[in-house]
């Protein structure tokens, strides 16, 4: 898949979901799902646990699959593009569309070698390598912290700084869109606020789609959030709309904390 | 469980996922005391292996009457039945080679063997096929060698000695050791036979080992891997393997340990030659398999039972070695590489 230039930023929606639906074999996970992700911006998703939430993100970069006994219906488009296309290849859709998980984990190598894992998988020449390791690193604001120290281990690092050390990886293979998966979930509020100041500079590059249980934090750095709940998506709109005057009732008692 | 566990008792948890919490003060545990009976009991409880084999080993040493190494490394003749026993020295050379020949060559092919077979289970088959697999390999491991020994020896050794090994011969003959004249080839049993009997009762062990190692291998670490772009293999290659490197040793560790002390099945089909083997094709014998197949004679001749319990002797250090590299390897699969844990600075 060797998909179109950048072009300008335009109506135009980065990613496109259509009619997706995730069944598993004795559930439905996700159901019919439909919704439009922009370039250059913030999209949360919230809702309760169990909603689909992380299966939806997963299902943008043909994560899903992985595990097996799934089902996935419906439409993904990248840039026009079907990732679900069975002539495309999943490992290019996941160079395009990077994902940081919950859990930080940075594989047991360097520092250096963990930001370079993907561009090594590409066969990229070293000079090159060099360059984008070091990027990266300064993008996710650990090439300042650590010094240029970056021969330790990638297991070295506090919590705070793996996980960055995970976005930083992620954006090496530089992707135009980056799923986060709770990507806090684990950190202490000090490190969430480095990964938070983080994801709002990163949107004037990137796509970014993020889940998150915590709606403060949806309030914080999305421009859009989607409210998902048993599977289906109740509500997506602009995020202040969506906290300050919701269309559906129902997002409204989540928003409000009435149940969650 | 239906007694509280008193906090003292508790094993520290590996690792909290949540925020990296400050451990919890040492001294609390202090006062609460397990009750000291069951305590007293069960030290010397833990003990017992040890003091066993500590018993064994002495009981061993014992019994070789301090002629230790009375056998001579390099008693290049061992007299078969030898006609002044009192004054014969015995050499364990040859006998360390038959070993190091079949155990070595037998846990290389063993371990191939089971990395792919692992690999296989971990990544690329179906879970109902894995299953299916897993129970077979574990099947092996129940089988008795002697029955290993009386099936290479009825069945195996009549097919070696008609089609495997002259075929061997044909293609393989310009190879040291794989070659020489036909009259090489004589019953089927030998080197070959026992190689490949000792690998397939090895398997069963390496492969389960490894096989968990790769399990263990967190699913965040392979996913992270696979959302980078790597192809399944590439995470075998890069990741999985790299992560699981220490249980995978240990499984070879634990495999060689197996190894070196198989005697019946090998007594059967390797040969039993005493001569430094001229080819692949050539009968041998091993130090475990030596000690089970002079034991009788050994009754006529003390200096000969004292020559075979040290060797057995041998044979136990050098096992108690092994396993205990490969559980050290092993016990880290379970504590350490788990990348993430967040917080250890």
């Amino acid at each position: 898949m060797t998909g179109p230039e950048p072009g300008p930023v335009g109506p135009e929606p980065i990613l496109s979901v259509r009619h997706l639906s995730v069944r598993a074999p004795n559930r439905t996970i996700l159901d019919d799902v439909s919704l439009d992700f922009c370039d250059r911006e913030v999209a949360a998703i919230i809702g309760p646990s169990g909603c689909g939430k992380t299966t939806l993100v997963r299902s943008l970069n043909r994560m899903t699959e992985v595990a097996p006994g799934v089902r996935i219906e419906g439409s993904v488009r990248y840039r026009g593009e079907e990732i679900y296309d069975p002539r495309v290849n999943p490992v290019l859709v996941r160079q395009r569309i990077g994902m940081v998980f919950q859990r930080p984990v940075p594989f047991p190598l360097s520092i250096y070698e963990n930001v370079a894992f993907g561009l090594r998988l590409q066969g990229i020449e070293e000079a090159e390598v060099d360059r984008t390791v070091r990027r990266s690193l300064e993008q996710a604001g650990l090439w300042k912290e650590l010094d240029g120290d970056v021969e330790r281990s990638g297991l070295t690092l506090s919590g705070g700084q793996q996980q960055r050390l995970c976005i930083a990886r992620a954006l090496a293979v530089k992707p135009r869109v980056l799923l986060l998966d709770e990507p806090a979930a684990s950190l202490d509020p000090t490190a969430t606020q480095r990964i938070e100041e983080l994801i709002f500079d990163l949107r004037k590059e990137y796509a970014v789609i993020i889940v998150t249980h915590n709606m403060q934090q949806a309030a914080r750095i999305a421009n859009r959030t989607a409210f998902l709940y048993q599977g289906r998506l109740i509500e997506y709109s602009d995020t202040h709309q969506l906290f300050e005057n919701p269309r559906e009732k129902l997002t409204e008692s989540y928003v409000t904390g009435r149940f969650g | 469980m239906d007694e509280p566990i008193s906090p003292g008792d508790r094993p520290a948890m590996g690792r909290s996922p949540g925020i990296s919490e400050p451990a919890p003060p040492a001294a609390p545990s202090a006062p609460v005391r397990a009750p000291s009976l069951r305590r007293w009991l069960a030290s010397p409880l833990a003990l017992a292996p040890l003091i066993l084999l500590g018993l064994v080993v002495a009981v061993l040493a014992i019994a070789s009457e301090g002629q230790y190494f009375g056998l001579s490394f390099w008693g290049p003749v061992w007299e078969f039945i030898p006609t002044d026993p009192a004054g014969s020295t015995y050499g364990i050379a040859l006998f360390a080679l038959g070993t190091a020949i079949t155990a070595g060559i037998a846990l290389i092919l063993a371990s191939g063997l089971s990395l792919a077979i692992a690999i296989a289970l971990t990544t690329y088959l179906p879970p109902r096929t894995g299953r299916i697999l897993t129970t077979l390999t574990d099947l092996l491991a129940g089988i008795p060698s002697v029955v290993y020994g009386i099936w290479g020896f009825v069945v195996l050794a009549p097919y070696f000695a008609s089609t495997v090994e002259p075929n061997l011969r044909n293609a393989l003959g310009w190879l040291p050791g794989f070659g020489g004249p036909e009259s090489a080839i004589g019953g089927g049993t030998g080197l070959l036979l026992g190689i490949f009997i000792l690998t397939l009762m090895v398997i069963p062990l390496t492969t389960a080992v490894m096989r968990e190692s790769l399990r263990s291998v967190p699913r965040d670490v392979v996913e992270a891997g696979l959302a980078l772009g790597a192809t399944p293999w590439e995470v075998v290659r890069r990741v999985r393997l790299r992560v699981a490197r220490r249980g995978l040793w240990g499984a070879v560790f634990l495999g060689f340990g197996r190894a070196i002390g198989e005697s019946v099945a090998l007594a059967m089909v390797l040969g039993n030659t005493i001569q430094y083997p001229p080819s692949i094709y050539g009968g041998s014998y091993t130090i475990a398999s030596f000690i089970f197949t002079q034991l009788d004679s050994a009754f006529f001749y003390p200096e000969l039972l004292r020559a075979l319990v040290e060797f057995a002797l041998v044979i136990l250090l050098i096992t108690i070695a092994f396993n205990l590299l490969g559980q050290r390897a092993v016990s880290g699969v379970r504590t350490r590489t788990v990348p993430g844990a967040g917080g250890r600075a």
